[in-house]
């Protein structure tokens, strides 16, 4: 996907005080960083929103007229429109599926994450009904 | 309390993409009055090419 904005000549303030014009992709990212989001949900953005999202650039700003430049919106928010890979559970192991009072045992999970991200793990144990041949209600 | 006790784990790369695992432990004699899994939340960064096996264990206590 790719949207267009502004990238020469963007009229913008200046360090110090006072106001001129910039170049670069830095100054047609902020135009487009509006247009991200709902192009990264999907369709999930009303007319309004829609319809002005269409009207040209130079409409809705003020100061001289804006050449318009090219931005790859898939490569500025490469990772914000692209998911990365879910970590994938090989296997989960006990040591033991019986436990005497006292007693411990062990519990291991292999794990890989597609995008070799650090992964963390978090345990829980829940009881899930009681034993009634052992005489508990 | 003797039971049946289901044993989950959350995987999470905290970038929003999940995974889990469970099984089932079995502890059914009397007088049992607690199960403890312990360390409750690790984190590991696997190397690429091999998978990370983090490890807990479950202790009861009479």
């Amino acid at each position: 996907m790719d949207l267009y904005a502004p990238g020469e000549s963007i009229y913008s303030l200046e360090p110090g005080g006072g106001a001129g014009t910039r170049n670069g992709t830095s100054f047609s990212a902020a135009f487009n960083r509006g247009r991200g989001r709902p192009a990264a949900h999907g369709a999930a953005y009303n007319d309004h929103r829609r319809n002005r999202d269409r009207a040209p650039i130079r409409r809705r700003f003020h100061g001289p007229p804006l050449p318009v430049g090219r931005l790859n919106l898939e490569k500025t928010l490469g990772l914000f429109v692209t998911p990365s890979g879910a970590p994938v559970i090989d296997s989960f192991t006990l040591s033991e599926s019986n436990i005497s009072p006292g007693q411990t045992i062990s519990i291991s999970v292999a794990a890989h994450d597609p995008d070799g991200d650090p992964l963390t793990y978090t345990w829980d144990a829940r009881r899930r009904r009681p034993f009634r041949h052992f005489g508990h209600q | 309390m003797p039971g049946e006790y289901h044993i989950t784990v959350r995987v999470s790369d905290g970038k929003g993409g999940n995974a889990k695992g469970s099984g089932t432990v079995l502890a059914g004699l009397n007088g049992l009055e607690y199960i403890r899994i312990f360390p409750r939340v690790a984190e590991m960064k696997p190397a690429k090419s091999c998978a990370s096996e983090p490890r807990v264990f479950i202790r009861t206590a009479t």
